[in-house]
């Protein structure tokens, strides 16, 4: 088997795992989630979003479920995507890598209060 | 007049990531004008979309291809895939008839129908059952192994355990489609065809490179498990119905199931004698059932 893609995780696709570990979500719901658990630092451009989403497509961390319209956006079909099992373990892999940094950082003292 | 100029834009992708996603972005991008449609607002979507194709138009360019277009290594099915296609082919199945027969002991059991009996009846599918959900560690390793690989002119299924199964175009006599499940590729030979399930990944490659070698036909929506089991089984499950309604001695438990299954007699019987193709023997097999159920009938009325 090649080298996987997502072997580090990158970060777009690490936040795009995390907007769907609650619930299905059309690309633009995924663009306002990331926007919205980052404080609107990252903000996903539609090329950006779907190279990534091809990537988890392709990977198997995440699978489309279908065309319906959004009860908010209008009658348009929209393409629902969810994250999928294998989604999850690497996305929590990532997370607790990141715990991992935050936890020495701490020791460190390079981080006060404010992260909790 | 943004909308159109993106649309345009989007002719900077390659091909093929423009058609799998290029409605998607389109939609993205004038679902973020519809947001904020003021001049600040479009602004503001301008440069992040000025920045976003800069980035990412390289990156489509100089990506790896997807393991979908690496003929070498095929199409297959990811773990999640796999495991869909186990609850699909063999669980579902299996548990709609566990159902089944949970409701038929149950009837029986209210029917007063000698538990033995009904035991016996009933073992024969309880075993089948066991056994196909026993076996799913191993259906499930082999649809992880499930593999179909393009070569040139020619489609390979690679399954573990067994030779490769190779389809040159020449041999494809049609090509089905059904939405949701998958793609049958036929030859006219039944030992010679391939099963393209939907799940694979790349399967939109796969049936789009197909569609060049032969018209796809659409086939209806997908069945439930209960139909399917109807459509392959009915024949089993009318003769389980009827001896269930054998087995039971309340007329109250007897009535309901003797009227179905007398109905179903009635109309097997009618189609066997409209076909003067079947034996004599075979037409008799429904008679002889319909027979024992009125015989019963009569016992019940005479015994009360």
């Amino acid at each position: 088997m090649p080298k996987r893609k997502l072997d580090p995780l990158p970060l777009t696709a690490f936040h795009i795992l995390l907007s769907l570990a609650d619930k299905e979500r059309h690309g633009y719901g995924i663009m306002q989630q990331v926007a919205e658990q980052t404080g609107g630092r990252v903000r996903l451009g539609p090329g950006t979003l779907y190279g990534s989403i091809k990537t988890l497509l392709e990977e198997g961390a995440v699978e489309e479920v279908g065309e319906r319209a959004a009860p908010d956006l209008g009658d348009e079909r929209r393409r629902y995507y969810r994250i999928t099992s294998a989604g999850r373990k690497l996305a929590k892999t990532e997370a607790e890598r990141m715990a991992d940094l935050l936890r020495i950082a701490r020791s460190k003292r390079l981080l006060r209060d404010a992260h909790v | 007049m943004s909308e159109k100029l993106y649309a345009r834009l989007l002719c900077l992708y390659p091909a093929e990531f423009r058609k799998q996603y290029g409605e998607a972005m389109l939609q993205l991008f004038r679902d973020r004008l519809r947001a904020d449609p003021s001049w600040s607002g479009v602004a503001r979507v301008w440069l992040e979309v000025a920045y976003d194709l800069a980035v990412s138009v390289p990156k489509q360019h100089f990506a790896r291809p997807s393991r979908a277009r690496d003929t070498s290594e095929g199409f297959w099915l990811s773990e999640e895939a796999a495991r869909k296609m186990l609850t699909r082919t063999h669980l579902q199945p299996a548990g709609s008839v566990l159902l089944a027969v949970a409701l038929g002991i149950g009837i029986g059991i209210l029917g007063d129908a000698p538990l033995l009996l009904l035991l016996a009846l009933f073992s024969p599918l309880i075993i089948a059952t066991m056994f196909a959900f026993s076996q799913r560690g191993q259906m499930l390793k082999q649809w992880l192994g499930y593999r179909i690989r393009l070569d040139g002119e020619r489609i390979v299924l690679l399954r573990s355990g067994r030779d490769p199964l190779t389809v040159e175009r020449s041999e494809i006599a049609r090509l089905i489609e059904t939405p949701g499940l998958g793609l049958a590729i036929g030859t006219g030979n039944p030992r010679k065809s391939i099963w393209a399930p939907s799940l694979l990944t790349g399967y939109d490659d796969l049936r789009s490179t197909l569609a060049a070698w032969a018209p796809i036909e659409m086939r209806n929506a997908p069945e439930s498990a209960l139909v399917w089991i109807h459509r392959h089984a009915g024949g089993l499950a009318l003769f389980w119905t009827w001896a269930l309604a054998m087995s039971v001695r309340s007329p109250y438990f007897f009535a309901p199931l003797a009227v179905a299954t007398t109905v179903a007699l009635a109309l097997l019987l009618r189609a066997a004698f409209e076909q003067p193709a079947i034996p004599a023997m075979a037409k008799a097999i429904p008679a002889l059932l319909l027979l024992a159920l009125l015989a019963k009938a009569a016992w019940l009325v005479l015994a009360r």
